[in-house]
């Protein structure tokens, strides 16, 4: 009777083959896989000194639930530029930074409530679910490319659903059962490994908008405010003091040509802004961001100037390498320490 | 559960290995098809689930009663009833909103300010094409033309069977109850030849049709206010090719599907660009509904048996219904009915070409004349309201300069348009050439690495056109 079939069974059976040997060539290469879990590199350094665990969901050093008088509690809002799952946990510029300011003397604790592909809406309802509990006094909010994808999606390539209200808080999908065939097939290496290949290729074929439109600019700048004024009534509704960081890129000048395996992994997450358009979408973005925060008198902690533009901190657009973690993380405990001890002083 | 989804690709073989299981019971073959087909069915939403039961449980019934009736009025009078079931159903679910804003949309122009009632139900997926299916069932039995079916198990499955349930094509009682009563034997060389034409379908919408509408044709609809001329023009050209590519790649699913269960389904396209008038074009577009519209609705309604006035009277009322039956909105109405123009026109030329001596006209202007009159009615297909019509209008008469679209994007619409016109005998050939003649492995090796071509490719999982109908 299997004489029948196979025809199937043999792609059925060399499918599962490959994607078997590509696991097995992911995971030792430090990738999270559908078989083989977590990623070796991401493990902590020791045993219950970092995160996310079932108790600590953040990805820095584990601090315990209940606040400690005279501990500053730093929540950074953010995603894969500060949770970077392929860099051991305590390179990340959000371990680092807590490690520089407590050399200083200064008592912090930081809960990295960072993940790969978040938005600022994704960082508000996670600010909603676990901030009450966690009670932080800072929220950091270091976010834009996923923001200015989600919004291009929209404004740019129209075909999703043109009335879609963007601007409000998604509710929580349902999660998936371990059984969905389509989520199972959207975490196999081969899938992931074909997207990526494939992706900017067909994105490529795609009209790509280079940022130069003034209606859907202006449509994008509303859009990319509305989400900044979220994450601050956010942190303002937990009694946090809510800061924002400037967005810094391995090469934030539209003109200036972009490596092609930069360019391609730009094309990876967004096929409908050309890598112009989308490097002015980041400038319009950290106008826009600007603008917010003296609007609603937030201070602005200046990383992009210290790191933008010097490709070699980057290993792409915009996810740094260890020495780019370092500097954002020396940046940010420069811009942090005066108002930390001002804090101090205060008795706050 | 599309075609082109990861469900399928898990719910197709153990489909088909329980089937094989089975082999030698066709009882149970046909329990396990049935289950599987309203488990494909429910995929999309349970409750659709009763719709296709009560039409079944009603036809059967009906079915039933009419064979076993001699008397002329009482048969017609069941006839009635499993039309107005299932036309009605089809008219709540699908057409009541429509009439109702229409019904509003007259009283305000006269005055009056009436709120017609609406309701918020789901339009269920593929009821157009359930509901011809099982009418032709009726007609037929009401005809005698088919003997009636006694199993309600077979009777049901010939109402829901999975491969071509929700888009066709649409098979006749009399062209599939047959198959379902004579048991069916599937062999390795049957499963070879469906699966590449499950592929050939896979490729067709996946390669083509979703990358056209991704590159060409979404970002030129959506944008026609603005969007140059070339790109709305290109746009519609590559409509034509997505929606075929689309459609006809959902028919070589169906068919492969089938065809790896033992069954045969008919033939949906059959190259229709290359067709050198309207009328023939309406032989190789969606066969299926054409023929279903020719038997059981132009020649009841007479035909070109009367005068001329009345011909043309039959055949504008096919096609604009025809048109209906795609959706309830004024531009598939306008689609239909600009296709009986153009057939009353083709008739009309016709008849003039017996009278005089056939102008000269080469076979390569006939087909390009014919393929852009057919071009104007994918435009009414296309947009979504008026308003859109007239935008792609003056977008295109106002001769905007520039270009968005990307010249690799042409190539494709260019090699979309080359593999259309590429003889059918050729593709045919190749197909079985690879099927019947390599060796199993390599087959099973080149379709998994065509699976992985197409989840590369597949931008985002994106339902077939015709689910909406």
């Amino acid at each position: 009777m299997l004489a029948r079939y196979a025809v199937i069974l043999w792609t059925l059976g060399l499918l599962a083959a490959g994607e078997f040997a590509l696991e097995l060539r992911a995971s030792a290469r430090g990738f999270r896989t559908l078989l083989f879990g977590a990623p070796v590199l991401a493990a902590p350094a020791s045993d219950g000194e970092f995160g996310p665990s079932s108790r600590f969901p953040f990805r820095s050093r584990i601090a315990p639930r209940e606040r400690r008088d005279g501990v500053t509690r730093i929540w950074i809002a953010s995603a894969s530029y500060a949770e970077h799952v392929r860099m051991p946990v305590e390179s990340i510029w959000p371990v680092l930074l807590q490690d520089e300011l407590k050399a200083r003397g200064l008592a912090v604790e930081v809960l990295n409530a960072s993940q790969a592909g978040w938005e600022m809406h994704r960082s508000v309802r996670t600010l909603r679910e676990l901030g009450e509990a966690w009670a932080p006094d800072l929220v950091l909010v270091y976010q834009m490319s996923n923001d200015l994808d989600r919004i291009a999606s929209a404004l740019v390539g129209r075909a999703v659903d043109p009335e879609a209200d963007l601007d409000a808080i998604p509710e929580p999908p349902a999660p998936p059962s371990d059984l969905d065939p389509t989520e199972v097939a959207r975490q196999t290496t081969a899938y992931e490994l074909m997207r990526s290949k494939f992706g900017p290729l067909v994105g490529d074929l795609r009209p790509q908008c280079d940022g130069r439109e003034p209606g859907i600019n202006a449509a994008a700048a509303a859009r990319i405010e509305a989400r900044f004024r979220g994450v601050i009534a956010c942190g303002r509704e937990l009694g946090a003091t809510p800061m924002l960081v400037s967005f810094a890129t391995a090469y934030p000048d539209p003109e200036q040509p972009l490596p092609p395996e930069f360019a391609a992994g730009l094309k990876r997450a967004n096929s409908l802004l050309s890598s112009e358009g989308w490097r002015r979408w980041v400038r319009l973005g950290d106008e826009c961001m600007r603008g917010v925060a003296e609007a609603e008198g937030v201070p602005v902690l200046e990383v992009a100037e210290v790191i933008d533009g010097r490709a070699e901190h980057f290993v792409d657009q915009y996810h740094f390498t260890a020495e780019g973690h370092r500097l954002v993380a020396t940046q940010l405990a420069d811009e942090l320490e005066p108002r930390l001890r001002a804090r101090a002083e205060a008795g706050r | 559960m599309n075609f082109n989804s990861a469900e399928y690709l898990v719910f197709l073989p153990v489909v088909l290995l329980l089937h094989g299981l089975l082999a030698g019971r066709e009882r149970g073959r046909h329990w396990l098809l049935l289950a599987a087909s309203y488990l494909f069915y429910m995929s999309w939403d349970w409750q659709y689930a009763s719709l296709i039961a009560f039409s079944t449980f009603v036809d059967y019934g009906l079915g039933r009663a009419m064979a076993a009736s001699e008397d002329g009025r009482r048969r017609r009078a069941l006839l009635v009833a499993s039309l107005t079931t299932n036309l009605g159903l089809l008219a709540v679910f699908k057409y009541f909103n429509f009439f109702a804003d229409s019904a509003e949309s007259a009283l305000t122009w006269v005055g009056l300010d009436v709120e017609v009632p609406h309701h918020r139900l789901l339009l269920p997926v593929g009821i157009s094409f359930y509901t011809f299916q099982t009418l032709s069932y009726t007609i037929d039995l009401y005809r005698r033309q088919i003997e009636v079916e006694r199993s309600l198990t077979r009777f049901a499955l010939f109402v829901s069977f999975f491969p071509q349930l929700v888009a066709g094509p649409i098979v006749r009682a009399s062209e599939f109850l047959p198959q379902l009563s004579s048991p069916r034997t599937v062999r390795a060389e049957q499963v070879r030849r469906g699966v590449a034409r499950i592929f050939r379908g896979l490729l067709k919408k996946v390669l083509i049709a979703d990358l056209l509408a991704a590159t060409l044709v979404d970002p030129a609809f959506a944008n026609l206010e603005s969007a140059a001329s070339l790109d709305l023009v290109l746009g519609l050209y590559a409509y034509a090719f997505q929606i075929y590519a689309d459609f006809s790649g959902y028919s070589d699913i169906a068919i492969g599907t089938a065809l790896c269960l033992g069954y045969e389904l008919p033939e949906n396209f059959n190259r229709p660009y290359l067709s050198r008038n309207v009328r023939e074009f309406w032989t190789r577009w969606h066969i299926s509904l054409s023929s279903w519209l020719r038997d059981y609705l132009y020649i009841p309604l007479g035909g070109n048996r009367g005068s001329q006035r009345r011909t043309s009277f039959n055949l504008m009322t096919t096609m604009v219904l025809g048109g209906l039956w795609h959706g309830a909105a004024a531009n598939f109405l306008l689609w239909g009915a600009y296709h009986g123009l153009l057939l009353m026109f083709s008739r009309g030329a016709d008849r003039r070409a017996g009278e005089h001596a056939a102008p000269a006209r080469s076979v390569f202007l006939e087909r390009a004349i014919c393929f852009h009159l057919v071009l104007g009615g994918w435009l009414l297909f296309r947009v979504q309201s008026m308003g859109q019509l007239g935008d792609w209008i003056r977008g295109v008469s106002e001769m905007r300069p520039g270009m968005d679209a990307r010249p690799v994007a042409v190539l494709l619409l260019a090699i979309a348009a080359a593999l259309h016109f590429t003889p059918r005998g050729l593709v045919d050939r190749a197909q079985e050439r690879f099927s019947d003649g390599f060796p199993t492995p390599v087959q099973g090796a080149v379709y998994a690495a065509l699976v992985l071509l197409l989840c590369g490719a597949t931008l985002d999982t994106s339902a077939f056109i015709y689910f909406q109908f």
